[in-house]
């Protein structure tokens, strides 16, 4: 099934529509700059035009709306890149990026930084950096758990990470309950958005999204011994328990990176992957790199509905990905007769 | 099940009552304990209240602002209860609390011994329909804007027995709301946002308080156009160029600032309210507490919009 050109075809396919949506990200918005301001904005540094716009026009554009479109489309790719190879470690269609309990870790750590204020002076920092930490403690302490000598069964590695997402989600809400906070805050970071992400941001999550993609692409031979196997993959010359090891490091800290700058964004590392699967099929040589390119391109639009549909108003994202992820996904499911 | 149960039991006393011929509009005048008033609250349903109540708690710090500014000391009226945010009038502190908000004690609340309970619609549900079960008369208000704050002052006053310090009160609010909204106007009107919080950014739109304030200043709420308050987008801020910015300043709860935040946004920078520095700081427990002070609220808001 697997043709290299094809591979590359839809690999080419879908960075144009990456580059396409969030070009078109940074074309729409609430204050309706037209598209040739925006262009000659854009073209400034390159061009050396003399600006005739004004100057909230050209922050919009470069400060607003390109970083968000850039944070967006490296949200999504994270997200998708998780879902796609915990899917396949875990021979589980359930999985996604939230699966062992990321998610609330990464949201204590926010609540904790919320309730708190800042934390060891890091300022602004603080929140994507606590969230960050707690997120990928959680990780470790699940699979520390679940460890029995230099195996990690999959049935331990789940419950654990149920029993420490409820234990942690608890903690979470006893002090949320017991520090009478402003809840807003806290409710909006647990439903994941872009607003107000600006290129501080942008900085924290580049270098994971630009490493951690490229590890994954070039280990997707290897998730499909997995995938066989792991007695066939042992056989053919693949370290299971190392890249077992290696595929949740990995995975952890492109999760963790995506809920420190949007908090927790759902449906994306579920859903997409299926759909790439249903498009190209489950070998993770074309599988990985379709879905993450989609994941990209599908929060980059989520992201434009977020801040127009209600304007000048804006919806948390998690409202978006849900509301339409989820009856694509359905349709694709029925129409492929649930073969997933 | 448990609202309609308690409106069933409310429905099912109002007809014992009206058959025992005992129901009247007017405050019986025999002042013993079996004796009640009616007064219908915001949701429409006639409460029950005793014509001489002695012991009030209050679950809402308008409501005990309301409270003190109606009652006094010799009514023989005190008020038992109150909950953690409560802290207008000072002496209200020494008062026992029953809780924050979202922990408000329902024990603590039937130990008080209150024969009326004060309540808000922002007052948890829950507490107010399970005492109302109980017996207790519960008098929950709806407060989104100035008439609200008058319906409310007045209802207290027929609960406590003192319309006429009531009616007072509403004609001395009436007459600083008319002399501020009858002052000196500009000829263009300056565009005003009021923000709630700065992190996720929530502004005020039509239907609240405050957007009401900045109209009777003869002033323009540039969110006018959306209702309640809303999680707003930096670029329609940007795009909407507001020339002044009103926002509550908290008591405590570490160094946080909405200003501070406001002006750490480099791309704010443009806007003409940071520029010109326009950024006024309010007390939130004046200008987010639809009590008698609303007045002073708003006499704050004209003070800010015509100020520069």
């Amino acid at each position: 099934m697997y043709h290299r050109r094809l591979t590359l075809a839809a690999t080419a396919v879908l960075s144009i529509l990456l580059v396409s949506a969030i070009v078109l990200s940074v074309m729409i918005g609430v204050s309706g700059i037209d598209v040739s301001t925006v262009i000659s904005i854009l073209a400034e540094p390159l061009t050396g035009e003399i600006p005739w716009w004004s100057s909230a026009d050209a922050i919009i554009v470069t400060e607003i709306r390109l970083p968000r479109a850039l944070i967006a489309a490296m949200v999504g790719v994270c997200l998708t890149a998780s879902g796609v190879v915990l899917q396949g470690l875990f021979k589980n269609p359930m999985a996604d990026p939230y699966f062992l309990g990321i998610s609330n870790g990464a949201a204590l750590g926010a609540t904790i930084v919320i309730a708190g204020g800042g934390f060891l002076g890091l300022g602004f920092y603080s929140l994507p950096v606590l969230s960050f930490l707690f997120g990928l403690g959680t990780i470790f302490l699940v699979y520390s758990i679940a460890r029995m000598g230099n195996q990690v069964p999959v049935t331990t590695l789940l419950l654990s990470g149920i029993a420490i997402a409820a234990f942690l989600s608890a903690v979470n809400s006893f002090i949320l309950f017991t520090a009478e906070m402003n809840l807003h805050q806290i409710l909006f970071w647990m439903m994941g958005g872009l607003s107000g992400r600006g290129w501080d941001y942008f900085w924290i999550i580049l270098p994971f999204t630009v490493v951690v993609p490229l590890i994954l692409v070039y280990l997707a031979p290897q998730m499909n011994a997995i995938m066989f196997g792991e007695e066939s993959a042992m056989y053919a010359g693949v370290d299971v328990v190392m890249l077992k090891k290696l595929l949740i490091v990995l995975v952890s800290l492109i999760t963790a990176a995506a809920v420190a700058v949007s908090g927790i964004i759902g449906f994306v590392g579920l859903i997409i992957p299926h759909i790439a699967r249903l498009a190209v099929g489950p070998d993770h040589r074309i599988l990985v790199p379709v879905s993450l390119l989609a994941g990209g391109v599908f929060l980059v639009l989520a992201d434009i509905a977020a801040r127009v549909v209600i304007a000048p108003a804006e919806l948390p994202i998690g409202v978006i990905t849900a509301l339409c992820g989820v009856p694509f996904f359905l349709y694709l499911l029925r129409k492929n007769k649930g073969v997933l | 099940m448990g609202s309609r149960g308690a409106t069933l039991t409310l429905l099912f006393i109002c007809a014992l009552m009206l058959i025992a011929g005992c129901v009247s509009p007017d405050r019986n005048q025999g002042n013993t304990s079996d004796t009640t008033i009616t007064i219908t609250d915001f949701s429409g349903i006639p409460v029950q209240v005793p014509a001489d109540v002695h012991r009030v708690v209050s679950l809402s710090p308008s409501e005990t602002e309301i409270f003190y500014e109606l009652n006094t000391p010799d009514s023989g009226i005190e008020l038992v209860g109150r909950t953690d945010y409560d802290n207008y009038p000072a002496e209200v502190v020494s008062v026992p609390s029953m809780g924050g908000p979202k922990t408000l004690s329902i024990d603590a609340i039937i130990r008080a011994e209150p024969d009326l309970v004060l309540a808000s619609t922002v007052t948890n549900t829950d507490i107010t329909a399970q005492l109302a079960q109980l017996g207790i008369p519960v008098l929950t208000y709806q407060l989104e804007n100035f008439d609200d704050v008058y319906d409310n002052i007045r209802s207290v006053g027929v609960a406590l027995g003192c319309e006429e310090r009531a009616e007072s009160l509403v004609a001395s609010m009436r007459q600083r709301v008319a002399a501020v909204s009858n002052g000196s106007r500009a000829a263009e009107p300056p565009k005003v946002m009021y923000i709630v919080s700065a992190v996720p950014m929530y502004v005020a739109g039509a239907g609240t308080l405050q957007d009401e304030m900045i109209t009777l200043c003869g002033a323009t709420n540039i969110f006018h156009d959306k209702t309640r308050y809303f999680a707003v987008s930096e670029e329609a801020i940007i795009s909407r160029s507001p020339d002044i910015i009103l926002m509550p300043l908290g008591h405590g709860s570490g160094s946080y600032t909405i200003k501070a935040d406001l002006l750490k946004k480099g791309v704010f920078s443009e806007i003409p309210a940071i520029m010109s520095g326009r950024l006024y700081e309010l007390d939130e427990n004046v200008v987010s507490r639809p009590g008698p002070r609303i007045v002073l609220a708003l006499e704050m808001f004209d003070e800010c919009i015509t100020a520069g």
